[in-house]
């Protein structure tokens, strides 16, 4: 990065919040900051955009930048690129990853790429999520994407498999509960009630595997209240 | 007092040398600076509030080392997206729109000298076909930017056409679409019922006049309810931890839909209570945690709705949260 000259964070003419960053954070982002003011989309950017985001993931104009980037050197295509963003997002989470442009990241390079090919391992890592902690509602949200994404019956028998698995191991996953609702409606809860069976089969689960094993739980009861009042 | 001196003391905090917690926040300065100002704003009177944080721009300023919150606010508007970002040289987002009109309109800015236009255009630009809104150009769907176009839509509307850019009623279809089976709202179409998320969506409609599209709001009042735990304290979403935060996600949304007695008031105070730093000040997420000005604002701003801080104190606004004395002279109800 010898060409360019690096910027400063400028705080404003006097500064607000006096700031003291760590040294290798302000080294970064003073050639981020120069990379983005040469207007540059580049190898070496995405790089560098990656080193950016180790030291904050959460910052959304780094993120941005990337995908910018990606666009530009026609990565977005390429699966062996999005299999890299994809594992990079993965290792800035951690085990329990909880900002909103680690996940949003992985939708908005499916979205291009399209997320046919990458619905196996994405539901697996988000399985290993789960298991950390089954109410990651990041998890969550993206999990419901991919599968309305790709909306294949198939798919969605094996997710109300998956629903029947937490459920049975944590009664009192609400989160689990909800995903229940969204599969055993294909995702298509606004506008289509289920058919009367389906409807039955599910009260039937709320008070067999939910209600009348743990009665204080309200997850099973609000379930069959929306069966109910859906009816 | 123990609350204001937390305040002051936060610029000194963040003035300690390799303030990691300063770096990684720096992104989201904006609604830290509105989380500030708003809770000083509902502890002392406006003119106290502007000379302790050094809102406006003026002699007494120049002599200072910081400069005014309102120039700064200035510098973070993005030329290019037409919106304020988090911190200068951010991308335009609408989270730091907002807060940066909010910041703005209590300080009584002249909206007028703003790029009103630009702004606005921002907004509509990131509606969706569904209705929807996306947080900036790159596309992230969620009903907190609902909230947020609909809430900078309304804060400019005294100097421009308020709605008319976008599709209020496609905006409403949308968050209505995105109602629950337990009566509450996520984040999506499909989205787990997630109290900050029921705010975001109640408060949209509220200020669209929508509030009609909410099917069934005994079972939100129910659901709201229900997340008052044995400590007093208000979870997020059931079977979860008590958070001093969901005070004010769970309190707004239950003042708009007239079922604040649906809590114990007394128990949730005493949470509050619990939740506060006894010698250096501020409120924290839950008893005995460290405080942090996020929590101390919603802290504040819960008691306020409670109706738990003394009568000579400014009231907040539930849907704008915003003092209701300022949402009153922008001329919104």
């Amino acid at each position: 990065f010898n060409d360019l000259t690096p910027i400063l964070q400028n705080d404003g003419p006097t500064r607000v919040c006096v700031i003291q960053y760590p040294s290798s954070f302000t080294l970064a982002y003073n050639y981020m900051r120069a990379v983005w003011a040469a207007k540059e989309l580049s190898e070496r950017a995405l790089k560098l955009s990656a080193t950016c985001l180790k030291m904050n993931p959460a910052n959304y104009t780094v993120w941005n930048f990337r995908r910018q980037c990606l666009q530009f050197l026609g990565l977005s295509s390429d699966k062996i690129s999005i299999q890299n963003d994809l594992n990079l997002a993965s290792s800035l989470g951690g085990s329990n990853p909880k900002n909103y442009q680690i996940w949003y990241h992985r939708r908005a390079i499916l979205e291009i790429y399209g997320p046919r090919e990458f619905l196996d391992s994405e539901l697996d890592y988000i399985e290993k999520v789960l298991e950390e902690d089954s109410k990651n509602y990041h998890a969550w949200s993206y999990r419901q994407w991919i599968l309305m994404s790709v909306d294949e019956e198939s798919v969605w028998e094996k997710e109300m498999d998956f629903v029947c698995k937490l459920i049975k191991e944590d009664i009192r996953n609400n989160s689990a509960w909800n995903q229940r609702w969204l599969v055993s409606h294909r995702g298509k809860q606004q506008y289509q009630p289920i058919g009367l069976d389906v409807a039955r089969r599910e009260a039937d689960f709320a008070i067999d595997h939910g209600a009348m094993l743990d009665p204080y739980n309200e997850s099973p009861w609000r379930y069959l209240i929306g069966i109910l009042q859906e009816q | 007092e123990r609350h204001l001196h937390y305040i002051k003391c936060l610029a000194n905090k963040l003035d300690s040398p390799s303030s990691y917690e300063g770096a990684v926040t720096e992104h989201l300065r904006m609604s830290g600076i509105y989380w500030t100002y708003t809770a000083l704003s509902l502890l002392v009177s406006p003119s106290e509030a502007d000379k302790i944080l050094g809102v406006k721009s003026g002699p007494e300023e120049v002599t200072k080392q910081r400069p005014s919150i309102v120039d700064w606010v200035l510098l973070c508007y993005d030329k290019e997206s037409g919106g304020f970002g988090g911190n200068i040289g951010h991308d335009g987002h609408l989270l730091y729109t907002l807060s940066a009109l909010q910041i703005l309109v209590i300080a009584e800015y002249d909206l007028n000298k703003l790029n009103v236009e630009n702004i606005v255009d921002f907004v509509s630009s990131l509606q969706q076909d569904d209705g929807s809104f996306a947080g900036d150009e790159f596309g992230e769907i969620d009903t907190r930017f609902s909230y947020c176009s609909l809430s900078i839509l309304s804060l400019l509307s005294s100097v421009s056409g308020g709605f008319e850019c976008i599709d209020l009623g496609k905006a409403v279809e949308y968050i209505a679409s995105c109602q629950n089976l337990d009566g509450g709202f996520g984040s999506m179409k499909g989205a787990e019922s997630h109290a900050g998320q029921v705010f975001c969506c109640v408060g949209a409609l509220s200020i669209a006049k929508s509030l009609d599209v909410i099917r069934h709001p005994d079972l939100l009042g129910w659901w709201l309810a229900e997340r008052q735990v044995d400590s007093g304290g208000l979870n997020g979403r059931p079977e979860k931890q008590a958070d001093v935060c969901y005070s004010w996600w769970i309190l707004s949304v239950l003042s708009i839909i007239g079922r604040l007695d649906w809590i114990s008031k007394d128990k949730l105070a005493g949470f509050i209570a619990k939740a506060q730093d006894p010698d250096d000040g501020g409120i924290a997420d839950r008893p005995d945690d460290m405080p942090d000005i996020f929590h101390t604002f919603f802290g504040i701003s819960g008691l306020s709705l409670l109706g738990k801080l003394p009568k000579s104190y400014r009231t907040i606004d539930p849907v704008y949260a915003l003092p209701l004395d300022v949402v009153l002279r922008c001329g919104l109800s």
